[in-house]
């Protein structure tokens, strides 16, 4: 909390070189929020940009309340809902039940591009994240990539903990049922 | 009586709560098909913390964001309002000093104001010495009489402009409320 502090304190006393170390420190966590949550890459950038302009703008009234961390990813989980809630895109779509998937799995047809992308472990799961929803997509990563707890994600989110936990079990389930129905039961994890 | 197996939430539970874990152990180290469906999870698991999703942004982005920051205007750093307070202090005090240097040196400032308080002293406390006892009693004294009789007026004084000074602030902050 200490170097926390001080960090915040040099950056609001106008230090370039501290601020710069500041976006490049918590670039990581916004990165993954805005684009998992923003289809459009162009969009990314922009909101990832606002999302920093946003903290600066707000750091003097920042509490301590919670980590810094999660005070910046809620700040850019906020621009991103804004952001689709604007151009009225889906964000609350709930994953559609086990059978429709595995239905829709098998009579799925691949581009080439897909199919080269899904020639390893890491495209074929990039491949079916993209087609859960937004909500989904963004906890996946906040608990397997930025190693969050239930906690973190449910104030970033601001969802209770119940629900972040029961959205990432389903999350996690349909991965994994459309990868075997897609793959077979070796190839998905090769 | 059927064999319970694991489901999908206790395989999830059972990779991410050590609780579940040890409550499932047993059951785990003798049932294939749990093995089977656990290693599916723990696959995915990996893969999952893994994932290469390609959220590079640009290589300036940091840079971009401090552009975009405005450069906040340097203003001239006032004095603290303690350190004003304390050297405006410091001022008073050696002026004071000063003059009291002064009237030692070129009056008889001490003279006249030991006259004076031997006559208050008469007046007040009864005191029938008059000044030739009050020299009397001035050379006997431990302390330098006249150092402390300045000292004292320093203090009266200081004490009296600090709250004179407090006054007209309450006064202003009170204006400005």
């Amino acid at each position: 909390m200490t170097d926390e502090r001080s960090e915040i304190q040099q950056v609001l006393a106008g230090d370039r070189r501290a601020l710069k170390k500041f976006v490049e420190k918590y670039q990581k966590l916004v990165s993954h929020i805005v684009f998992r949550m923003i289809p459009n890459d162009h969009d990314r950038q922009d909101i990832c940009q606002n999302v920093f302009l946003k903290v600066h703008q707000n750091l003097a009234s920042f509490r301590h309340e919670s980590k810094l961390s999660t005070w910046i990813g809620r700040v850019a989980y906020n621009q991103c809902l804004n952001f689709l809630e604007k151009k009225k895109l889906p964000l609350f779509e709930d994953i559609a039940g086990e059978d429709s998937n595995v239905d829709m799995v098998m009579g799925d047809v691949r581009t080439p591009e897909e199919t080269a992308e899904a020639s390893d472990v890491s495209g074929r799961l990039r491949r079916e994240i993209e087609t859960l929803p937004p909500r989904y997509r963004t906890i996946l990563t906040l608990y397997h990539l930025d190693e969050l707890t239930y906690n973190e994600i449910a104030d970033i989110t601001k969802m209770p903990v119940g629900t972040v936990k029961n959205y990432l079990f389903r999350a996690r389930r349909q991965l994994k049922d459309r990868l075997l129905a897609k793959y077979g039961p070796e190839e998905p994890w090769q | 009586m059927a064999i319970e197996h694991l489901t999908d939430d206790d395989y999830q539970e059972y990779l991410s709560n050590p609780a579940a874990r040890m409550q499932w152990r047993g059951h785990m180290e003798a049932c294939e098909i749990c093995q089977a469906g656990l290693k599916e999870y723990e696959m995915l698991w990996s893969a999952l913390a893994e994932e290469d999703a390609g959220f590079e942004l640009s290589p300036d982005f940091a840079d971009s964001v401090v552009d975009a920051i405005p450069v906040p205007e340097v203003a001239p750093v006032p004095l603290a309002r303690e350190d004003s307070e304390i050297w405006s202090r410091v001022a008073f005090g050696t002026a004071a000093v000063g003059i009291f240097v002064a009237l030692a040196v070129f009056t008889d400032f001490y003279t006249q104001a030991s006259t004076a308080l031997s006559s208050i002293a008469n007046t007040v406390l009864g005191w029938s010495g008059g000044m030739d006892s009050y020299r009397e009693f001035a050379a006997k004294s431990p302390v330098p009489l006249n150092i402390l009789i300045a000292s004292i007026v320093i203090v009266l004084l200081f004490g009296g402009l600090d709250r004179i000074q407090n006054t007209l602030k309450r006064g202003k902050a009170m204006l400005m409320a």
